[in-house]
């Protein structure tokens, strides 16, 4: 039996978050396959993950009181949050740091304490809470916690237990959960997080078993999100590759990457490896893996040109600064240009799979040098980090919480740069309602979902986020959609088609729309996203 | 001796309004190639919309001369009265210079007024100053009148294309919303004498409800006027349902062959007038 302390003190705190992170990231495909859409989204064990990679970074001291590291841990992962889930989780740590702030050391009750607290920190968190998600399993933790005298030990392991319990019965409390046959993924990344940090306190390994539905085995979908564009720096290179080889060596070769590089993500296994890096050079990076491996799906973008073709277009003095500007967030280079294009003052990289953090989006409205900030988070998951960032922005920002691309563009139709702040997030609210979303993408998992079996690799339609239907190809997907939609005479359905679909493809399919709606205008545009084929609007 | 009230054709006022009133609209000139017409005179609304989409040039507009306004200023100042002149923004014609150079010659007080707008803004002032004038109000108060009108002004207009304005060299500050990559509707608005962008949309029936909106929002209004090309249905239903901001009916009218050179025919706008 190894030696159990009384009170833990701040070096052996961060060791535990730091188990606690290790067991999330290990986990994290897991946890990313209870989604309930087999579709690709938001990945919960993904924004957890880079969510608390941030939290216990180089800027968390090696040594210090419980009170100084975590509270360095809960500001880390306030700018790292990522995701609804990375944001719930970023509370928690806000508010267990809060209960700390006193401690030097902390015994059980300063633990008990602390659990009840970050309970009550995510929930004031979300403006709805719904029961049956990672704060009914966070606050079960709490209360499993609140009765136990002893140890931090005792506490730890009584609040990983009532997370479990609650975590097993997520799914009587959402039916979606229990259609899909999963568990909460948030609460499941909880139950991962405590099952890590008592584990270290135990000096075992953790145990953990995640009943995840029948995935597809292409690491593709998973590994990709990984790939998720950090916005944090507007210059050099944003340099994406995939190494293949037969006995890849994955740790070294993210040392290497991270020594030469800025806002790296190195994910895969000794097959794949994928790379995504910023660098002054990209030669240098391609060469390292070249050393290991063959190269595969090699994406260059030169950062710099985009930054500058932006201040051209828009007129930018560089250092003026303006008095209202919009930030949108934009899943892909056609849909940034377009954003662009429509007003927007900067875009981040990010949407589906790719939910930037919030301090990407708190760096973006830095960048957009206005006294006002407008926020579109055009993505439902990415509507609480906007919220955080705003919360940290440094000028005034408002967040107009569009849950899609063709929301987003609806808004930023309604902005008008003359107007002031309070005016355009009127304007630009009320014109979020005036559009229909529809999404086409691939099953990545078969499923029933609303009665409809899905099967893996479908074709798979969505309507304002509610399952429309499966179909064999994109094109059937998109028309039974659309036939779903009742267009009126006079009606524009607009079609931004993803990196999956040529241009070709894409008028092929307008056309056919044409045809059986005549009475309905049609409008095409390059949205380059990944893994949707088509982002629709409907209006 | 009374107050006489001189427009001109850019007003947009219909003619039973100005001859009810007692309104005297000079008119600016459109020409289709070596054609001279004389807005509103020479060439109905409805007439000029269906050559404009016929017509393989764009047609030329030209503000009144100073002679026309000489001749005009010089019978109200015969007939012994003094006179209220009230345009459209100089910084959108002209017409304005024209007036000013005639008014110095009048032998009468000739007040000259820029409302700062267009069309159907500039009609609302003329009707008010005009029934001032009515009440028997001396110049000085009916000008006064007028410029206090000119306050309350609004105008939000939308057209389905900014070619017109841009090739008429009328965009102003919509040259912003030119060149995008999206197809839209731009929403504009009259301000500070020029056209400014206000918003844009994607479809007509979001313009209209949008229209709607912005006017709802800013009520409630003393007058109303809904303008169009060639749109009656659409001016006809948007003012019944702006019926219940105002207090007087809401007025319907076409924009004119001068106006409608640089809005096109799609154009569709509301000019209110709010409460004091």
């Amino acid at each position: 039996m190894p030696d159990r302390p009384n009170c833990i003190d701040g070096p052996l705190f961060r060791r535990l978050v730091e188990a606690g992170a290790r067991c999330v990231e290990a986990n994290a495909d897991a946890i990313n396959a209870l989604n309930v859409f087999p579709v690709p989204d938001g990945d919960t064990g993904i924004n957890m993950s880079l969510t608390l990679r941030t939290a216990i970074d180089e800027r968390v001291p090696a040594s210090g009181t419980v009170a100084e590291i975590s509270q360095a841990i809960a500001r880390g992962a306030l700018l790292g949050a990522r995701g609804n889930s990375g944001v719930i989780l970023s509370q928690f740590l806000k508010g267990f740091a809060g209960a700390l702030s006193h401690c030097a050391e902390c015994d059980g009750s300063d633990l008990r304490r602390a659990f009840a607290a970050a309970a009550n920190a995510g929930y004031q968190a979300v403006g709805k809470p719904v029961e049956g998600t990672m704060l009914t399993v966070m606050s079960a933790a709490a209360e499993g916690a609140q009765p136990v005298e002893g140890p931090p030990s005792s506490v730890l392991r009584a609040a990983l237990d009532a997370a479990e319990r609650a975590l097993a019965r997520t799914p009587e409390q959402l039916p979606v959960l229990a259609e899909a046959g999963v568990v909460d993924a948030g609460g499941q990344g909880i139950v991962a997080f405590l099952a890590g940090a008592v584990a270290e306190l135990e000096d075992s390994e953790p145990r953990l078993r995640i009943d995840t539905p029948a995935r597809a085995a292409s690491a593709e979908v998973v590994s990709e999100a990984f790939l998720a564009h950090t916005a944090d720096e507007m210059y050099g290179y944003c340099t994406q590759f995939v190494i293949l080889g037969d006995v890849l060596d994955l740790d070294r070769i993210r040392g290497e990457v991270m020594a030469i590089a800025g806002s790296t993500v190195v994910v895969g296994d000794d097959q794949v490896v994928r790379v995504h890096a910023h660098a002054e050079d990209p030669g240098p990076l391609l060469s390292l893996g070249l050393r290991r491996g063959t190269l595969d799906q090699i994406n260059i973008a030169n950062m710099d040109a985009q930054h500058v073709e932006f201040m051209l277009r828009h007129g930018y003095v560089a250092g003026e600064r303006v008095e209202i500007a919009v930030v949108a967030v934009a899943p892909g280079a056609g849909l940034e240009r377009l954003f662009l294009d429509q007003g927007a003052a900067i875009t981040v990289p990010g949407g589906q799979t790719m939910n930037p953090s919030a301090a990407d989006l708190a760096d973006a409205t830095a960048r957009a040098n206005a006294e006002h900030v407008i926020l579109l988070p055009n993505n439902s998951n990415v509507i609480m980090a906007a919220n955080q960032a705003a919360e940290l922005a440094e000028c005034a920002c408002v967040v107009i919480p569009s849950c899609s691309v063709p929301e987003g563009i609806s808004a930023l139709l309604a902005f008008n740069p003359e107007l002031d702040s309070k005016t355009n997030a009127t304007n630009m609210t009320s014109a979020l309602g005036q559009v229909r979303s529809g999404e086409v993408t691939t099953a990545v998992r078969s499923a029933i979902i609303d009665g409809v079996a899905i099967a893996e690799g479908q074709a798979v339609a969505l309507l304002d986020g509610r399952l429309a239907c499966a179909c064999e190809t994109p094109s059937e997907a998109l028309v039974g959609m659309l036939t779903g939609v009742g267009l009126s005479n006079g009606a524009l359905v607009t079609l931004y088609y993803g990196a999956s679909r040529s241009a070709g493809d894409a008028e092929a399919d307008a056309h056919a729309l044409r045809t059986r709606w005549p009475e309905v205008e049609v409008e095409v545009y390059e949205g380059n996203q990944p893994y949707y084929h088509y982002l629709v609007s409907v209006e | 001796m009374a107050v006489r009230i001189v427009t001109d054709s850019t007003s947009s006022i219909p003619a039973d309004i100005a001859q009810a009133l007692d309104i005297t609209v000079v008119p600016l000139t459109v020409f289709f190639g070596d054609e001279a017409l004389l807005d509103g005179v020479d060439i109905s609304s409805d007439a000029f919309f269906e050559r404009l989409v016929a017509s393989p040039v764009l047609p030329r507009t030209s503000q009144p001369s100073v002679a026309q306004f000489a001749e005009v200023y010089a019978k109200h100042a015969a007939d012994g009265h003094e006179i209220v002149s009230i345009h459209i923004s100089d910084k959108l014609s002209g017409t304005l210079n024209s007036a000013r150079a005639a008014a110095g010659d009048t032998g009468t007080r000739v007040e000259i007024i820029d409302t700062e707008g267009a069309s159907f803004w500039v009609a609302l002032v003329a009707m008010a100053a005009a029934r001032a004038a009515h009440e028997g109000k001396s110049a000085d108060e009916v000008a006064a009148v007028a410029r206090k009108a000119v306050g309350q002004m609004r105008v939000y207009f939308v057209v389905d294309t900014l070619e017109y304005l841009q090739k008429g060299g009328r965009i102003g500050k919509a040259q912003a919303l030119l060149g995008g990559l999206l197809s839209i509707k731009p929403l504009l608005r009259v301000h500070e004498g020029e056209v400014h962008p206000y918003g844009k949309v994607r479809t007509r029936p979001k313009a209209l409800q949008r229209l709607h909106e912005l006017v709802r929002e800013g009520g409630p209004y003393q007058e109303i006027a809904v303008l169009h090309g060639t749109s009656p249905e659409d001016a006809a239903a948007l003012a019944t349902d702006l019926g219940d901001l105002t207090p007087s009916p809401v007025l319907v009218a076409s924009v004119g062959a001068v106006i409608g050179v640089y809005t096109g025919p799609g154009v569709i706008g509301v000019a209110t007038r709010r409460a004091d």
